[in-house]
């Protein structure tokens, strides 16, 4: 059997007294396309470089492809990363960032990789800086995708592309996904595009994890409970309760269910993916707030 | 990796290449030229030189420039080789490929070190060659901006130069603020370095002169200094003020006579033209350490920070 992609222990990242990631413990399955969501600031672009191996754990453990990261060809070999900036040589062109993947991958596959970017008819010979972003996201990420990594990081490559281009990233990646041996954990805000591509979710926020299954299970797992105005403490006791909208006649209360049963006069309902991420994302900011 | 270096650096190579090229025509031509002129005048006596010079104030300008060469190498060699990666965070690109940091920068570096010896080897080769006219002329190869251009020296300031660029844009990670260190790092260490140590790599000889007699320079000799001693061999500080015993004289010349005759001559210190290979040796080795220590500490920096 062969090592998860990514599993963490206890990581955490401080900046000066910061704490941008805190005692992160979470597994990511193999062959799964994992969405990272959170806030800004939660801590995203901090987790993805640390799995690359780009900056240091400050505590805890992590293993990316069965490896601990370190400055070792075959830990760079292994794991793909796409940053932010969608980082490549202005000047150079598509075709001058192949000959640079084949020269510093052992496993390049350029003819996979020349032919991922004809299907999205990138001009080889023109410039970066004279293709439009959604090219540029193209050309990076099959430059990520041609090294053959067993685990692919990408953060947050598709915030800045229009919506069309976002479905060719995005068609892309999942080809990828299910023709080859590879695990992607892509963090972004677009939680419709995640919603529709990713099977796994990690969420975070304000450094901290909250979230991390399978979307459907996570998905089955949440529902919304409505009743006239009432307590929410018997509520409380048997299942976990993320978010509660309370007005005077109506109390509407978002739980992710226990085994416990629900007491009468609750009416359940099912919850979409977007819904969930917000009562998280909203949880932890109010609390920050009355922490305050 | 060499095809990655070399994609990267070979617009740099072709704009240092011509420049040298070009450079290289101008010191064919007019180094020819010079010494086709000094075969003819060689042999009239005293007025050795004389003309000669002047006629070869362009070229000579020219060459006096590249005093300059070093540090231009630091910034756009030295500096731009880590700020221009950082900047546009070309850096992550190359350090999640299959290649370890550590290889990536010691090619960068060999790459870069080697293009900066065989620039600043051509450009200091050239000069050297251009100036033997002069320096069988005048022989003023020691002294100081001579010095510091032609042979070992130049090679070694730019080795130093374009590691300080390196070790500042490692640091700093931003262009500007790494070429106003490297610029200004790099004159004040040459300045200090020149004006306050390079005197003292051995102890000065000197020698005395009458108070108006002409102060004769050693053949190829580098001039240190020189200062007024008064009758009982204490340095005269500022200027000469009239002794009371020469008051009394009625003319500038009288006034000169009595002066002297009180004992106060001038003496000089110097290094003898024997010591010019050592010192460029040691200034050389000076400026090689200190690229060494830069070049240490900026790679300390860019293998351990977090990217």
């Amino acid at each position: 059997m062969t090592a998860l992609p990514i599993t963490t222990t206890g990581l955490g990242k401080r900046f000066g007294r910061t704490w941008a990631l805190r005692d992160c413990t979470f597994e990511v399955p193999e062959h799964s396309l994992c969405a990272l969501v959170g806030g800004n600031g939660a801590g995203k672009t901090t987790l993805l470089r640390m799995l690359a191996g780009l900056s240091r754990p400050t505590t805890g453990e992590l293993e990316v492809a069965g490896r601990r990261p370190a400055d070792d060809p075959a830990f760079l070999a292994d794991v793909g990363f796409l940053a932010q900036e969608i980082p490549l040589y202005r000047r150079w062109t598509a075709e001058d960032h192949l000959a640079f993947g084949a020269h510093l991958n052992p496993r390049w596959d350029g003819a996979a990789t020349r032919d991922r970017l004809r299907r999205v008819n990138i001009p080889l010979e023109r410039r970066i800086e004279a293709l439009s972003g959604g090219m540029r996201a193209q050309v990076a990420l099959a430059l990520a995708l041609g090294k053959r990594p067993r685990v692919l990081l990408l953060d947050e490559p598709v915030a800045a592309l229009d919506p069309l281009a976002r479905r060719d990233f995005l068609g892309t990646l999942t080809a990828a996904v299910a023709d080859e041996d590879l695990t992607v954990l892509l963090s972004s805000h677009l939680l419709a595009d995640l919603e529709r591509v990713c099977d796994h979710l990690v969420l975070l926020s304000a450094g901290h994890l909250h979230l991390c299954a399978d979307i459907e299970e996570i998905v089955a797992a949440h529902k919304v409970l409505t009743a006239p105005a009432r307590e929410t403490a018997a509520l409380e006791r048997d299942h976990h309760v993320i978010h509660v909208d309370r007005t005077p006649r109506q109390v509407s209360v978002l739980a992710r269910m226990g085994i416990g049963p629900i007491e009468d006069g609750w009416h359940v309902e099912d919850v979409g993916l977007e819904e969930i991420v917000l009562a998280y994302l909203g949880r932890t900011e109010s609390r920050e707030v009355a922490s305050r | 990796m060499t095809w990655v270096l070399w994609r990267q650096h070979r617009t740099q190579v072709a704009v240092l290449g011509a420049i040298l090229a070009v450079f290289a025509v101008l010191m064919a031509i007019t180094g020819n030229q010079m010494a086709h002129d000094y075969e003819a005048i060689r042999h009239c006596g005293d007025c050795r030189g004389f003309g000669l010079t002047r006629s070869y104030n362009l070229p000579r300008t020219v060459v006096n420039l590249s005093v300059g060469v070093p540090v231009l190498l630091g910034v756009f060699l030295g500096a731009a080789m880590m700020a221009r990666e950082v900047e546009q965070a070309t850096n992550v690109l190359a350090w999640t490929q299959s290649v370890t940091r550590r290889r990536w920068l010691a090619t960068k570096l060999g790459t870069v070190l080697l293009i900066t010896v065989a620039i600043a080897g051509g450009m200091a080769a050239l000069v050297t060659w251009w100036s033997r006219t002069m320096n069988s002329l005048q022989d003023y190869r020691f002294e100081a901006l001579q010095f510091d251009i032609q042979n070992l020296s130049p090679v070694a300031y730019s080795l130093f130069a374009v590691a300080l660029g390196f070790a500042a844009a490692a640091i700093l990670r931003r262009m500007l603020p790494a070429v106003g260190v490297t610029v200004g790092g790099f004159f004040a260490v040459r300045l200090f370095i020149e004006l306050s140590v390079r005197p003292h790599y051995a102890a000065t000889r000197h020698a005395t002169f009458a108070l108006f007699a002409p102060t004769v320079r050693p053949r190829g000799a580098w001039m240190v200094g020189t200062k007024l001693l008064d009758g009982n061999g204490d340095v005269v500080r500022g200027p000469l003020r009239m002794p009371a015993a020469c008051r009394a004289a009625v003319d500038r010349l009288s006034a000169d006579q009595c002066v002297s005759k009180l004992g106060y001559k001038v003496v000089s210190s110097f290094h003898p033209a024997d010591r010019y290979w050592p010192f460029q040796l040691i200034e050389a080795g000076i400026f090689v350490a200190l690229a060494a220590l830069l070049v240490a500490v900026g790679a300390m920096v860019v293998l351990r920070r977090d990217a």
